[in-house]
């Protein structure tokens, strides 16, 4: 006999699957509560000392157990929360998975979920690590699954040392293959909607692109970034009310431009809607484009977000932002009134606030333009930006301390920000109220689809100047647009396809999940109290728990039932041996009744002992069921044995 | 999935089968056929293939093998006479267990198999009732006791005659002569069989039978007849002319 040691192939799958189960939670460390992973991990733990006794729990206990805690957990559901709620029931269900004694089926079951969770880590966030963690774990899932391939097909298969190295060795080539094929398919393959990579597109120079806050300055030169932020479903409009409104800035420190978010202040907006009747109606797409702000076209008086979008939505000045940046498209309503001015009273102080290291060269250049009225004074500046020796430029941008007064005496180009904060300044100067608003202008009208698409390259900024008697002025100094003959274009294909995606976007990802989760949310608020305290936790915790050994002694009960009922002989003959028993004749098992019934030393007793036996054995082993008055017999017989 | 289509499909390619039969094959007795699986790919072992042989309804798995692979497997043939394999397939589920690629071996493979040997009841070789069992003048054991003789070295114990031991005071074993017997001879259409395929498989056993107790046998079949020998190509020849009667 050949004595080398073999390896039996139901043990290498079982480790493979665990170490693939691993690498499953390692990559999903950090990702999903503490407490969950925490959990998770230790049932998965306690599964390797299941595995080692060779005990598994039940399934219908690990099915049970499961259902519950999903339902727990899809409870407690938000759009926010949603992935790391769907990590954290798929990471528990993979460690009860590994409860079980584990078929075909299961090892299955238990790669899909480690798969899926997988993915999902990449929503949550992705660093460096992940793509070595993939690595290996494509080369684990690819060993398991091939000796699982053959353990499916013969279950006792066991290999040498030599010849799983050659398998190894020879099969390992599927995963190094496929790598190579994977990040292929990765870079051609449309998206999600979170920027995944993001990591990789940080480079050294800005982009153009909306921004929370303004540096001037800071940046010599600025990419035209292609990528979609929204797409805003209306009719056509003149492209020179295509303002999209996004922010307000008030506070300028020289360098930096700020919103103040502590100035919130509270509009009457049903009489401006009243004064401007005319109202255009948008319904907007915004990509999660890493920020908070919602747009809208100029002036959005109104939003309303769909009914499952569950954050709250702040209002300043006819903007609107979330606490937190957008993470996943939504889809809102915007209501609009395309109003040259935005009449209100103020509190003009802030919007005359000046950086106090401001050049005399500016104060003198403010002073240059004034005119006989406030709008005459905008009007001069506007014209002295726009159609003066100013250039727009995205390169070569003012490097400096003082950007402002190097980009109106010594370099004279610059972007949008830059004639935007001249203006304001200058017009502050001036004692006009002013401030700069962030946003987007234009976009491409994509006539098939109804809607305006608008790129990061369309950021733009301008100026509102507060004219006395009027309100909010609009004033847009940047040049470029009516300089350069500046027609945003798509080609046919690109229109295409861009057509193709608003739909798939519209119809297909997003809007349907979201509607079943409404609905799921709808459902589960009914169920759900508004607030969520210790008190209604624990009812709920209570009710579940209640719920689950309900499942639990109805399946219990089920299993009993499902026990064939003893028949009225085993009745009996257990019954005469269990007293027979009290009087100190033990039956063993190899013992025939005769037999058994003749060692006992009473002989009345024994005599009607054997009574009783033989009765029973012409019945019992010729197969015949016992009549009533047969049993009757009997049992008065066992009566009067327990008697003696 | 791509990689995996190319690996299953890499995996079957160049794949031959051997397959080498026993001298003697008996339709419904267990019989031992060689099965060998060669692999012409040079860097590109088997990895899991099943051979699956349907006239025989036999399936082995081969789990890995690099150049070839060699297996006893058992078969049971259900009927006599010529047997060719036609239907042999090479089939694997390799690398992930997502769908089953199977391939055609283009060669066939043919032999003989003799009938199903059967015990028949109205006669027995070492029954009484073929008479005249003879005894022979070559020493043997099985005969009767011819003489006594010294002990050799290695005679087993029972043969020793410990009477004449104790007379002679030196060991003395008993000789016996060898038992031959006549020559039988087989008339097939004369077994009292009514079912064909009985008669068959009783001639079949007779002649199986004797061959192993050394009577020589003749066959009277048809018009044809074959005297009694004890050549194993004469026994080869008996039994192939009872495997193709028709």
């Amino acid at each position: 006999m050949n004595k080398t040691k073999t390896y039996k192939v139901e043990n290498i799958v079982k480790g493979l699957t665990y170490l693939t189960a691993f690498l499953t939670f390692a990559v999903s460390f950090q990702k999903v509560s503490f407490f969950y992973y925490i959990l998770s991990f230790f049932i998965f733990s306690f599964s390797l000392f299941l595995e080692y006794k060779k005990t598994f729990v039940n399934r219908t206990l690990i099915n049970t157990l499961a259902l519950t805690f999903t339902i727990f957990r899809l409870l407690f559901i938000t759009f926010e929360t949603l992935i790391e709620t769907l990590m954290e029931i798929l990471l528990f269900l993979l460690s009860l998975k590994f409860l079980e004694e584990k078929k075909f089926r299961d090892y299955m079951q238990i790669y899909l979920l480690s798969i899926i969770i997988f993915a999902g880590t990449t929503f949550i966030s992705l660093e460096i690590i992940f793509l070595f963690y993939l690595f290996l774990y494509i080369i684990f899932l690819n060993f398991s699954i091939i000796f699982l391939t053959y353990h499916s097909q013969e279950k006792n298969l066991s290999f040498s040392k030599e010849t799983l190295t050659k398998i190894f060795l020879k099969t390992g080539l599927i995963p190094l293959l496929a790598i190579p094929f994977t990040a292929f398919f990765f870079i051609i393959l449309p998206r999600t909607d979170f920027p995944i990579f993001s990591f990789i597109n940080k480079g050294f120079k800005a982009k153009t692109g909306f921004s929370d806050t303004v540096n001037l300055g800071a940046v010599s030169s600025i990419q035209e970034e292609d990528v979609v932020v929204f797409r805003a479903k209306m009719k056509k409009i003149d492209e020179s009310s295509l303002y999209w409104r996004g922010i307000v800035f008030e506070f300028f420190n020289g360098k930096t431009w700020i919103s103040l978010k502590s100035q919130l202040t509270f509009k009457d907006k049903t009489n401006f809607k009243i004064k401007n009747k005319k109202t255009i109606y948008q319904i907007i797409y915004l990509e999660p484009y890493g920020d908070r702000y919602l747009f809208g076209l100029d002036v959005p008086y109104k939003i309303v977000t769909s009914p499952g979008f569950s954050q709250t939505l702040i209002e300043k000045d006819f903007t609107y932002f979330l606490k937190t940046p957008i993470l996943s498209r939504i889809k809102y309503k915007v209501y609009s009134c395309p109003s040259p001015y935005i009449p209100e009273s103020i509190k003009k102080s802030l919007y005359l606030q000046l950086p106090s290291n401001i050049s005399r060269n500016v104060k003198n250049l403010a002073k240059s333009l004034k005119g006989s009225t406030p709008e005459e004074t905008a009007k001069n500046i506007l014209n002295f930006l726009k159609n003066g020796d100013y250039k727009y430029s995205l390169t070569n941008l003012p490097l400096s301390s003082d950007p402002l007064s190097d980009f109106l005496f010594k370099y004279k180009r610059g972007n949008c920000e830059y004639f935007a904060s001249s203006m304001a300044i200058l017009l502050r100067i001036n004692g006009i109220p002013a401030r700069v608003v962030g946003g987007y202008k234009g976009g491409i009208y994509n006539k098939l689809g109804g809607y305006y698409l608008v790129r990061q390259k369309d950021a733009h900024m301008w100026v509102e100047a507060f004219i006395d008697g009027k309100g909010w002025v609009r004033y847009d100094p940047t040049p470029y647009l009516t300089n350069i003959n500046f027609k945003p274009k798509l080609s046919k294909i690109a229109l295409f396809w861009e057509t193709i995606n608003y739909y798939y976007i519209n119809f297909i990802l997003n809007y349907d999940i979201r509607k079943q989760l409404i609905l799921a949310q709808k459902i589960s608020s009914l169920v759900k109290p508004k607030q969520l305290n210790w008190k209604t936790f624990k009812i709920i915790s209570y009710f579940l728990l209640i719920l689950f050994f309900i499942i639990l002694s109805v399946y219990s009960i089920s299993c009993l039932l499902k026990r064939k009922p003893l028949s009225p002989e085993i009745k009996l003959i257990n019954e005469f041996l269990k007293i027979l028993k009290t009087k100190g004749y033990l039956k063993r098992k190899e013992e025939g009744l005769e037999e058994f019934v003749l060692k006992i030393k009473e002989p009345q007793l024994r005599e009607k002992a054997l009574r009783f036996v033989k009765i029973f054995e012409t019945f019992f082993y010729k197969d015949l069921s016992l009549s009533k008055s047969e049993i009757k017999k009997l049992k008065d017989l066992i009566k009067d044995i327990k008697k003696t | 999935m791509l990689l995996a289509g190319v690996f299953g499909k890499r995996n079957l390619k160049a794949i031959d089968i051997k397959i080498t039969f026993p001298e003697e094959i008996y339709a419904n007795r267990e019989n031992f056929i060689k099965l060998k699986i060669i692999n012409h790919k040079k860097f590109f072992p088997g990895f899991l293939i099943k051979v699956s042989i349907k006239e025989l309804n036999l399936s082995h798995l081969f789990p890995y093998f690099e150049k070839e692979k060699e297996t006893v497997v058992s078969i049971k043939p259900t009927r006599r006479g010529h047997l060719s394999l036609k239907e042999i397939y090479i089939s694997s589920v390799f690398p992930f267990n997502f769908f089953v690629r199977w391939r055609k071996i283009s060669n066939t493979f043919s032999f003989l198999v003799f009938p199903e040997p059967k015990k028949c009841k109205f006669v027995s070789v070492t029954s009484n009732k073929i008479k005249g069992d003879k005894y022979s003048e070559i020493f043997g054991f099985d005969g009767d006791l011819i003489s006594i003789k010294d002990y050799e070295e290695g005679t087993p114990v029972k043969y020793i005659h410990w009477k004449a031991s104790a007379k002679t005071e030196k060991f003395k074993v008993k000789q016996f002569s060898d038992l031959t017997f006549p020559p039988l001879i087989i008339h097939l259409e004369q077994i009292p069989i009514p079912d064909k395929e009985e008669k068959i498989s009783c001639a079949t056993y007779l002649i199986v039978e004797s061959f192993k107790k050394g009577i020589p046998v003749g066959l009277k079949i048809g018009k044809e007849f074959f005297k009694p020998s004890l050549l194993y190509k004469h026994k080869i020849n008996l039994l192939t002319k009872l495997a193709l009667y028709e």
